[in-house]
């Protein structure tokens, strides 16, 4: 059901198009077999602590990656945002929201709670599968981590 | 209610038409007292003057008995007595001739001080020739007679006198008491009139301040009523703010996925279909897009409502420049248009906002002068007392203007979307943004010229946040 080797990103994502899409971009970069999908801030909290379904996941592998959605049921995103970054655990782990909206709010809120990037989700589905591929792409492969 | 409160202009008259009658009432009271020592000076005079008449009836009767005395016996004592009450009477009318002012109480006192002069010197006369063998005892009665004769007259002179002075001394009284009674009658007239007009005129005011302390009462139920729906718009607002999150969160999702999905078909199943399932794919996609595009346009047009204002000098010029070096980074195929900056005047504002009226604007003019052959776009500005007017001009499609009002209305457009892509909400952004500013927006065209477009912002009092 979940991937338990080692995850470059967790995708926090309800909606299943968003994700089906993004997973296609990251498939043309080899990505997708390091991604692991949550469905929404709940199941992302329980992932990163493995907890709840995932107990008997290695707690200290954390993502190198989240990419996290804002309006999902549950929990918006902003708030596993300032969840993520209150725990001396998870707090390094670069986050970058991927969202339909761009909504000035949201954009400040994400930033004042320390996202590391804002993407707006393109209409386009050719924009849509480039920005996701970049973001993967540089997230995953070309930026450092430092580790918690 | 009974009692009709007077005008304010006639309550103030009032009072101070009683504060008038005061200053009178004083005045007459002072007068009055003035007046009354006056009088009791002249009474006094009077009672002066009487006493001294007396005093030389008293002198006079002493007069002619020494005189007698000294005739009948020749007694120098008597002589002496003689001369010394002369010289008194004398002096007594001497002094009542300085009290005296009335001329006809004057007349008989000189008519009086001529016969006593007279008499007194014949009596005088008389002693000096006395003869102690001719004592006038018992002498010519011719002499007595005349003697007797002018001391009746100078009873009677003095007996008018005093009459005259004691009718004097009665009408100087009666006067006293008349005035009085007139300034008595005036100081109670004049004070229940006063006390009459302030009692009305305060009764007035009283009124006016209940009136007004009811108007206040007022004026704060209002208040409150305002701030009231004050509140009702407030979260009118946040309604619409919130609506207009939702659109911008949930309305996009599903028009990617129809977009993209789409456009995944097209890509894996693309071979199996024909020619006509292709174009019906494309007419799906394109639709996507277009509603991609209305609904990103109606959110911009939505916030540029709601976001906050804040009013800074603008460089026009340099902002016009910023703005055509986003447009050519953004467009594909470079800009074509030659594009003309004059100087343009500097104007306070937002400069994001301008930013955005700008680059409406000038894309407006780029997209309708897309079909010209030699594109050519000016803008220009000028500036009077009043107003910071921009134009810019460009030699595209234009418009008819019997459209012209439309033209700033939301999702108004002119041209058809195949000959010019667009989903008409730019221009009603620069309205909105200009009327935001205060400033006011013009559109000037001609079907197959070219269009102009000018906005105006005011030179003092306008932008600031509304």
């Amino acid at each position: 059901m979940f991937n338990t080797g080692e995850i470059d990103i967790l995708l926090v994502e309800d909606s299943d198009t968003d994700s089906e899409l993004t997973l296609r971009a990251f498939k043309r970069q080899r990505l997708e077999a390091r991604v692991h999908r949550a469905l929404d801030g709940p199941d992302a909290l329980d992932f990163l602590h493995a907890r709840g379904t995932y107990a008997d996941r290695h707690a200290q592998r954390l993502p190198r990656l989240i990419l996290l959605d804002i309006r999902m049921p549950k929990m918006s995103g902003i708030e596993v945002l300032r969840r993520v970054r209150a725990d001396p655990a998870l707090r390094m782990i670069p986050v970058v929201m991927m969202t339909s909206s761009d909504e000035p709010c949201d954009v400040e809120a994400a930033y004042r709670l320390g996202a590391n990037s804002y993407v707006v989700k393109p209409l386009e589905f050719d924009d849509f599968i480039h920005a996701a591929e970049e973001v993967g792409v540089y997230w995953s492969r070309l930026n450092e981590v430092a580790s918690a | 209610m009974g009692w009709v409160p007077p005008r304010r202009q006639v309550a103030i008259a009032g009072i101070a038409g009683a504060l008038g009658l005061l200053w009178l009432i004083a005045i007459a009271s002072y007068q009055s007292i003035v007046g009354f020592e006056d009088r009791m000076r002249w009474v006094a005079r009077s009672h002066d003057i009487l006493a001294n008449i007396e005093e030389m009836s008293a002198d006079y009767a002493q007069t002619r008995g020494s005189w007698y005395g000294y005739m009948a016996t020749g007694d120098q004592r008597r002589l002496d007595t003689f001369r010394v009450s002369s010289e008194r009477v004398r002096e007594q009318i001497e002094r009542v001739k300085t009290l005296i002012e009335e001329r006809n109480q004057r007349v008989s006192l000189l008519a009086l001080e001529q016969l006593v002069h007279a008499d007194l010197s014949r009596l005088a006369d008389l002693a000096a020739v006395r003869d102690d063998n001719h004592a006038l005892i018992g002498g010519p009665n011719e002499i007595f007679d005349a003697l007797r004769a002018s001391a009746v007259q100078i009873r009677d002179l003095q007996s008018g006198l005093v009459e005259e002075q004691h009718d004097i001394l009665q009408r100087r009284q009666q006067e006293s008491e008349d005035a009085g009674t007139f300034i008595r009658a005036a100081i109670a007239f004049g004070y229940s009139a006063c006390l009459l007009v302030l009692t009305i005129s305060l009764l007035y005011f009283y009124r006016e301040a209940q009136a007004r302390i009811r108007a206040q009462a007022r004026i704060m139920d209002l208040n409150r009523a305002l701030h009231e729906r004050a509140d009702a718009l407030q979260s009118i607002n946040k309604e619409l703010e919130d609506f207009s999150y939702s659109v911008s969160h949930d309305l996009r999702a599903p028009i990617r996925a129809i977009s993209s999905f789409t456009h995944i078909l097209e890509q894996e199943y693309g071979p199996a279909l024909d020619a006509e399932g292709l174009r019906l794919l494309d007419v799906v996609r394109g639709n996507a897009e277009r509603m991609g595009s209305l609904i990103d346009d109606l959110l911009a047009f939505s916030r540029v409502g709601r976001q906050s204002m804040a009013p800074a000098p603008i460089e026009m010029t340099a902002l016009v420049d910023e703005v055509i070096a986003s447009l050519r980074v953004d467009s594909r195929n470079g800009i074509r248009a030659r594009i003309d900056i004059e100087k343009l005047p500097a104007a306070v504002g937002d400069h994001a906002l301008l930013f955005l009226v700008w680059s409406n604007l000038i894309d407006n003019a780029l997209k309708y002068t897309s079909k010209v052959e030699q594109p050519m776009i000016r803008i220009a500005g000028n500036s009077d007392n009043d107003w910071t007017v921009y134009t810019i001009e460009d030699n595209g499609s234009g418009f008819d203007m019997q459209y012209a009002d439309k033209l700033f209305e939301v999702f108004q457009r002119l041209h058809h979307a195949r000959d010019f892509p667009g989903t008409g909400v730019g221009l009603a952004i620069v309205k909105r943004i200009i009327d935001r500013h205060e400033g006011r927006v013009h559109a000037e065209g001609k079907l197959g010229e070219g269009a102009r477009f000018m906005f105006a912002l005011p030179i003092r009092g306008g932008a600031h946040d509304v």
